[in-house]
C-alpha cells in the first residue's frame, strides 16, 4: 500500500523510497555527539548565593537608608547655627528675648550682634520642620534676664493659680468618672 | 521476614509503577538537573535528528550542522526554563526555527549555487535538486517531508518528536508529497 509506506513504511513505494534512497546523504550523522562546552556549564552550576540573593537587598537597603538619614541630619546641623536670621525674624523663639516680655527687665540685654542679621537676610528660606530643628538645637546664648521682686512675686502667684485650678479640674474629673461609673453598674 | 518481604515487593511495584508513569525524556531531564552531562548527550541523539530535519526544513545543507549545535548549545543553557518534559521535542523545534531565523537575519544574502555546480557533481545533483524542491514547498510541509524522507522518520515518530498530531503529520505528508511529485514531475504509479 502506498500510503502506508508513507505513513509507517509498511508496505512499499518506489518514488518514496528512490526520493528516499536520494535524499539519505543529507541526513543526521548518528554517530555524532553533542560536545557540551566548558562555557556552557557555568550557568547550570547550583549556588547558593544565586538562591539568596534577594535577600541580600533587604539590609543592604537598611544600610543606604541609615547612611542618607545620617548625611542629612548632620548637614541639617551644619545649616543649623547660621539660620540664626530666622530667630531674630521671629522674636519669640529668639534665644536673646525674654520669655516673659510684657515686663521689662531691669536691666537690658545686649542686643544681638549685627553682622547675623545681615547675614539671615541672605540666606534661602528653609523648610518648617528644618526651621523647628535648628531653633531646637540652637543653644541659649547671652545674659540670662533679671527680674524684679515683683516680677518673681507675679510668677509664683500665677504657677500657685494654676496649680489649684488643676487640683480642682482633678476633683471634677474623678467625680464625673464615678458617676459614670455608677450609671453603668446599675 | 513477610513484612520486609511485602515492603520490599511493594517498592519494586512502585519502582515499575514510576517508570511506567516517566518517560524516558523525564528520567533524562531528572539526569541533566542533577549535572548529569552524559544525559544531556543522549537526549541529544534522540532529539538531534528532529532538529537536523527541522533545520534542513529550512536552510542549505551546509549550515545545518552549526545550527543545530548552537540550538542544542542554546536549549543546555536553558534548560530551566522547560517544565514538562512532555515539550521536549516542541521546545527544541521552536529553538530551531528562532535559530534559523537568527541566521537569515545576521547572514548577508547570498547567491544559491545551482544548476551549473550541482550538475557537475553527479551523485549529488540529483538529491540537490530533491532537496531545492522541499524548499520550495510551503514550511509545514517541507519539515515533515525532510523528517520523513531524510531523517527517516515514520508518521507516529514525527508526531511524536515534534509535537504535532498525528492526523497533521498525515495531512502534511500526503499534500507535501503531491506537490513534491509536481514540482519533480513524478507520476503516481498506483492510485
Amino acid at each position: 500500500m502506498k500510503e502506508d509506506y508513507l505513513w509507517d513504511k509498511t508496505g512499499s513505494d518506489e518514488s518514496v523510497e528512490k526520493l528516499e534512497n536520494a535524499l539519505r546523504i543529507f541526513s543526521h550523522d548518528n554517530d555524532a555527539a553533542f560536545a557540551v562546552p566548558v562555557i556552557a556549564t557555568a550557568p547550570q552550576k547550583w549556588s547558593l548565593f544565586k538562591g539568596f540573593r534577594p535577600l541580600l537587598f533587604a539590609p543592604a537597603s537598611v544600610v543606604i537608608a541609615a547612611i542618607a538619614w545620617g548625611a542629612w541630619m548632620q548637614a541639617s546641623r551644619i545649616t543649623g547655627p547660621s539660620d540664626v536670621g530666622f530667630a531674630s525674624v521671629s522674636p519669640i523663639e529668639s534665644p536673646a528675648a525674654p520669655v516673659i516680655d510684657k515686663f521689662e527687665p531691669a536691666v537690658e540685654p545686649p542686643p544681638a550682634p549685627a553682622p547675623q542679621i545681615i547675614k539671615a537676610a541672605y540666606r534661602p528660606r528653609l523648610k518648617k520642620r528644618t526651621e523647628r530643628t535648628v531653633l531646637r538645637t540652637i543653644p541659649a546664648e547671652g545674659p540670662k534676664p533679671e527680674f524684679t521682686k515683683e516680677e518673681i512675686y507675679a510668677y509664683d502667684q500665677l504657677v500657685l493659680a494654676l496649680s489649684i485650678t488643676s487640683d480642682k479640674l482633678g476633683q471634677v474629673r474623678e467625680k464625673a468618672i464615678g458617676e459614670n461609673n455608677n450609671s453603668e453598674e446599675k | 521476614m513477610t513484612g520486609n518481604i511485602l515492603m520490599f515487593a511493594r517498592d519494586e511495584t512502585a519502582a515499575a509503577a514510576a517508570e511506567q508513569i516517566a518517560p524516558p525524556e523525564a528520567l533524562l531531564l531528572e539526569r541533566i538537573f542533577y549535572g548529569d552531562d552524559r544525559a544531556f548527550s543522549e537526549l541529544y541523539k534522540i532529539y538531534a535528528p528532529m532538529v537536523h530535519g527541522v533545520i534542513l526544513a529550512r536552510v542549505p545543507y551546509e549550515e545545518v550542522d552549526d545550527i543545530a549545535q548552537e540550538v542544542f548549545l542554546a536549549a543546555y543553557r536553558n534548560l530551566k526554563s522547560l517544565r514538562k518534559s512532555t515539550s521536549i521535542g516542541p521546545w527544541l523545534g521552536t529553538i530551531a526555527r528562532n535559530q534559523v531565523i537568527e541566521f537569515y537575519r545576521r547572514s548577508r544574502p547570498t547567491e544559491e549555487l545551482t544548476d551549473n555546480f550541482t550538475r557537475s557533481d553527479n551523485p549529488r545533483a540529483e538529491a540537490n535538486e530533491i532537496l531545492a524542491a522541499i524548499h520550495s514547498l510551503p514550511v509545514a510541509y517541507a519539515e515533515t517531508l525532510v523528517l520523513r524522507l531524510v531523517e527517516g522518520m515514520t508518521g507516529p515518530e514525527i508526531a511524536k518528536r515534534t509535537g504535532l498530531t498525528p492526523d497533521s503529520v498525515r495531512v502534511n505528508l500526503h499534500r507535501g508529497m503531491k506537490l513534491l511529485r509536481e514540482k519533480l514531475g513524478i507520476e503516481e504509479l498506483e492510485k
